[in-house]
């Protein structure tokens, strides 16, 4: 079946990076839908549920910390996994973000064997 | 004693640049890299827990070079806006790679990369400035502000 990800990340770059990556390391077939910003990313899994959000931190509009936060407080979306992907990813924000109720911190730039090994953890829960 | 935070400074480039784009930068005993012709600039904010201001300076050649190879399309097919973005990224990963050396047990707040003119308002006496080769080509990463001296004397 396919699974629904959704990739937000103001970075055109890191958005075709991060989508290259889950290609590489995901069995699954993936639709995969890019957001510009945290805004534009609640409303894309609001609209059709997602299987797991991939978020950078540091977006315009809303950036991934506030829609980490809408998404965790939002009944419906609670159980989305959300992995954050970003460049300003250090120990002491990544218990911040771990305690908010994030899958997982990456840091940028990733390495797809790395992504692997998280996406495998979620393959378990959610077989992505 | 700038050497510290010029040797995470060059962790932090080769690391980036290798891991998005397979491509070897190393360090050259240069201070700027002005004499090429037409210099593109982005520049980085750092707001908390100090002040900083991240700039790096590449060539229009060496960022299509890098661009190619992230995007992995040919030079002919790529456009300005993927140039532009392309390198606010490269900044954005390189300084995030930086500082989680430089303060890994403090939450840091960043601004968004933008496009700059290449030396306006940057030379600061207390700056610190960086230049890499890659392939016959050089670029200019320069960093100003509180964090030069403060991470010195960590």
């Amino acid at each position: 079946m396919m699974k629904r990800v959704v990739i937000a990340d103001d970075s055109l770059t890191a958005r075709m990076f991060v989508r290259r990556c889950l290609e590489i390391v995901s069995n699954a077939e993936l639709d995969i839908i890019e957001a510009a910003n945290g805004k534009e990313a609640l409303s894309a899994v609001k609209e059709n549920p997602a299987d797991l959000l991939v978020t950078d931190l540091n977006m315009p509009v809303m950036d991934g910390q506030t829609l980490l936060k809408w998404i965790k407080g939002n009944p419906r979306l609670v159980d989305l996994p959300v992995l954050v992907i970003t460049s300003a990813g250090n120990p002491a924000k990544e218990k911040e973000l771990l305690d908010m109720g994030a899958f997982a911190v990456m840091n940028k730039p990733i390495n797809p064997s790395n992504l692997k090994d998280k996406i495998a953890d979620l393959l378990d829960r959610e077989t992505l | 004693m700038k050497n510290t935070l010029a040797e995470v400074l060059h962790r932090s480039v080769s690391e980036s640049l290798e891991n998005m784009a397979f491509i070897e930068a190393r360090p050259v005993n240069q201070l700027s890299c002005a004499e090429d012709r037409e210099l593109l600039a982005v520049s980085l904010l750092m707001h908390e827990p100090v002040t900083a201001e991240f700039r790096m300076l590449m060539s229009r050649g060496l960022l299509l070079k890098i661009t190619e190879a992230l995007f992995g399309v040919p030079v002919e097919e790529l456009e300005d806006s993927m140039l532009k973005d392309a390198f606010a990224e490269l900044l954005n990963t390189i300084v995030g790679q930086f500082l989680n050396q430089a303060y890994p047990d403090t939450v840091y707040r960043l601004g968004l990369p933008e496009e700059v003119e290449p030396y306006e308002g940057l030379l600061e006496e207390d700056s610190l400035s960086c230049c890499y080769q890659v392939g016959e080509e050089l670029f200019q990463l320069a960093c100003c502000g509180e964090i030069v001296n403060q991470v010195v004397s960590r």
